[in-house]
């Protein structure tokens, strides 16, 4: 057994964490994960067994919700273990806007929905269709966004989901919450309900407990004036000045009635008949509206008017056809 | 000199193990780094920005080169071709949405729109080309008016929407108190004021006598359309509610007693559901449509009895009784649907589909019990042949032969006496023979 001499010992020792410091490169200081490289502007990942587009959309741009945003800069549809990905920190796409055309937003309207077509609601759907058609939505890639997605697409460009579409009602009736809500549910969608305030808790509408059930499950809650009455139309032996402050209270005191009702701010307003007039449009402003939504059909690019916001009426008249027509969601056009 | 050179050896063997498991780990870090941006196929991605850049899509294309750039540092081009684009981003950017003014400018809306758009696509913060497209591309666009000597808002008004209370509207419009005298040269923005007035209440009020006459003389069409008036002028209106769902129930009465059951129904679903007797009448139309129903089948049913399609005649019958099981005529085919059957089965010596045929009727039903008792007996009597061919056999010794004749014994009297039992014993004793057999 040969003799160590400790002196010469130290001195290999120290040459050998040289030797290897050099060729490692990263025994001193802590390294980063070659897994994930952080550049301005962008993100390149490796997905393990543990990722998905929702995932990475959440750890990287804060939002699971964003994964469309993933999927589309690296043309996936989902994420294979090892796959290197590049995550665009901004969004590439604003506005909605591509060279090919631009982005709208379907907006479905369901004046009524009943588990008994017989039951003489002329125009009311059957819980039925509501699931096939909802059932629809989900096999075809559709996603329902809610009211403040929508804001900031109209607002700020925000990019939606391809595929965005939202699902509204204008109604307290209890259908909404013990038909139409479950069936939303099961299909992992959301709605936007509109609700006549003066109405909940008068049978047989809604009471307040179902609604704020309703708001709590992610529904967004907007306003449609007090009771149900068409605005633009002036009750006869009226003044314009008694109409406007009829139009006043049913704006301002509705949302208000809401507001402290849910404790939560109701920002949107839908048309109650679908009427509206400019007058009816600069007290929604006034008021501190956000956006407001007739019952004309039309498409919703970022340039719509946000006080006209267009939506298609969904009833016993809409064929199969017509719904899917409804659900258009880009418009082509070219724009280089 | 030997043991210095053994220990130079041991510390140079050291020294390499060292290198090694230094290079080693090196060599480890350079496979991972394999998988690094730094070694990500940079052509993969100056590949897509060219493509993107072909597709117009010169945003994303930028973005794409700031990938290349970073995955292949040393490719000084990269930067230049990024600046380029860049500057070429800002000055087509700026040629469109001089484009789109001009457009806007000779009114050719939809290709200012598009010029607009494209601008967007190139610069999204483009603050001209979005006050373009989010305020001044509206057809619904304000028209103005620019005050004149001697105007109030009630003469502006009254020329304008040819109503002096609009006066209020357009003061608040315009965000002015109605009281203060205009300024010449203010300019007045004209809000478009399509709200309805309603009818006057006493024009009405007229209406629903009107439409309350015209039910009175059962004269209900008309009482719908006075009433479909009044809904339009007083949506909710209960009387005019009342006197619609008073005429369509009369209609729908006398539909029901011309037999027009399915038109019946649509008009019973234009009334309230509280309308008194809506209810009942829904109900009575259909069931007669129900009973018109079955009358369609117990005809077929018939047709098929007749032609000696007995199966298909009890399906049809048996439908009916399902909803309707006190129906006299359905019973009265399926029963002679049965017996015919059950008759035929036992003639051609289906001695268990008769019986099962039989086993759907009354025993009353004309010789039904004979024949039952017939069927029974015969198949006994098949039964017992059975047995007795398999008692043959297994005297002879033909254990398999003899199973198969007492299983076909069983399969026609399942309660045979004897029959299961002798089958065990067979099967044991072919088990035996079988072990026997192999044995050396």
């Amino acid at each position: 057994m040969p003799k160590i001499n400790l002196h010469r010992f130290l001195w290999v020792l120290l040459l050998w964490l040289v030797a290897a410091c050099g060729c490692t490169g990263h025994l001193w200081s802590a390294p980063q994960s070659p897994e994930l490289i952080q550049a301005d502007g962008f993100v390149i990942v490796t997905a393990t067994d543990q990722d998905s587009l929702d995932s990475l959309a959440q750890d990287h741009l804060g939002r699971a919700d964003q994964a469309f945003r993933i999927a589309t800069y690296n043309g996936i549809d989902r994420v294979a273990p090892g796959q290197r990905l590049v995550i665009p920190r901004t969004p590439l796409t604003v506005w909605g806007l591509r060279a090919d055309g631009y982005q709208v937003v379907p907006i479905l309207y369901y004046p009524r929905i009943d588990p008994d077509p017989d039951a003489g609601n002329t125009g009311a759907i059957s819980s039925e269709t509501l699931d096939r058609q909802m059932h629809y939505l989900r096999e075809n890639g559709h996603v329902t966004v809610s009211l403040d997605q929508l804001h900031a697409f109209l607002a700020r460009g925000a990019p939606l989901p391809p595929k965005a579409v939202i699902v509204t009602f204008d109604s307290a009736r209890r259908w909404v919450h013990e038909i139409a809500y479950p069936i939303l549910e099961r299909h992992g969608h959301t709605a936007a309900l509109f609700v006549p305030t003066a109405m909940i808790g008068q049978a047989p509408n809604m009471d307040w407990n179902a609604l704020a059930a309703i708001a709590a499950a992610g529904w967004d809650i907007g306003v449609m004036g007090l009771g149900e009455r068409n605005l633009t139309l002036i009750p006869s032996d009226t003044g314009t000045d008694i109409y406007l402050k009829l139009l006043e209270d049913e704006i301002r005191h509705s949302r208000q009635l809401l507001e402290d009702n849910l404790q939560r701010p109701c920002l949107d307003f839908a048309y109650p008949d679908g009427g509206t007039n400019d007058l009816i449009i600069a007290l929604l402003k006034q008021y501190g509206y956000r956006s407001a939504f007739t019952r004309q059909p039309g498409h919703n690019p970022f340039f719509v008017h946000p006080f006209l916001v267009h939506r298609t009426v969904i009833d016993t008249e809409t064929s199969d056809q017509r719904f899917q027509d409804a659900l258009t969601t880009f418009i082509p056009v070219r724009l280089r | 000199m030997r043991r210095h050179g053994q220990i130079a050896i041991f510390w140079v063997l050291i020294l390499l193990a060292g290198f090694t498991h230094g290079c080693a780990g090196g060599l480890a870090w350079l496979a991972k780094d394999s998988q690094d941006p730094a070694t990500l196929p940079a052509e993969t991605y100056r590949a897509k920005a060219d493509a993107l850049e072909q597709q117009g899509e010169w945003r994303q294309a930028v973005f794409t080169w700031r990938v290349v750039a970073h995955l292949d540092p040393e490719d000084p081009g990269v930067t230049d071709t990024i600046a380029a684009l860049e500057r070429r981003i800002a000055e087509t950017a700026n040629a469109r949405y001089q484009e789109g003014v001009v457009h806007f400018q000779k009114e050719a809306y939809e290709a200012a729109r598009n010029a607009f758009l494209s601008v967007l696509l190139l610069d999204p913060d483009h603050q001209g080309a979005r006050h373009h497209l989010n305020t001044r591309l509206y057809t619904t666009g304000h028209a103005t008016y620019r005050v004149q000597r001697g105007d109030s808002f009630t003469k502006i008004a009254n020329d304008v929407y040819k109503d002096v209370s609009k006066a209020y509207v357009l003061a608040y419009f315009n965000d002015m108190d109605p009281h203060r005298p205009l300024l010449i040269g203010t300019v007045l923005v004209l809000p478009q004021l399509d709200a309805r007035q309603l009818l006057p209440r006493r024009d009405l009020l007229a209406l629903l006598d009107q439409a309350q006459q015209a039910l009175q003389e059962n004269r209900f069409g008309e009482v719908i359309r006075l009433t479909e008036r009044i809904k339009t002028q007083s949506p909710g209106n209960v009387q005019a509610r009342q006197l619609a769902d008073a005429a369509h129930f009369a209609l729908a009465t006398a539909l029901i007693e011309q037999k027009d059951y399915p038109a019946a129904l649509t008009r019973l679903q234009h009334i309230s559901p509280n309308h008194r007797g809506r209810d009942q009448a829904m109900a009575q139309a259909q069931r007669h449509l129900q009973r018109q129903a079955s009358e369609e089948k117990l005809r077929l049913a018939q047709q098929h009895l007749d032609n000696g399609e007995l199966q298909a005649a009890i399906t049809l019958s048996r439908q009916i009784l399902e909803r309707q099981p006190a129906h006299r005529e359905a019973r009265g085919i399926s029963d002679a649907a049965h017996y015919a059957l059950g008759r035929e089965h036992l003639e051609q010596g289906r001695e268990n589909q008769a019986i099962a045929a039989l086993s759907a009727l009354d025993k009353n039903y004309q010789d039904t019990a004979q024949l039952l008792s017939q069927a029974h007996a015969r198949r006994n009597t098949r039964a017992e042949t059975h047995y007795r061919e398999g008692v043959m056999h297994f005297l002879g010794e033909e254990l398999e032969r003899a199973i198969e004749s007492w299983e076909k014994c069983l399969a026609l009297n399942p309660n045979h006496p004897k029959a299961r039992q002798d089958i065990d014993n067979a099967k044991r004793l072919l088990e035996k023979w079988q072990t026997l057999d192999k044995r050396p």
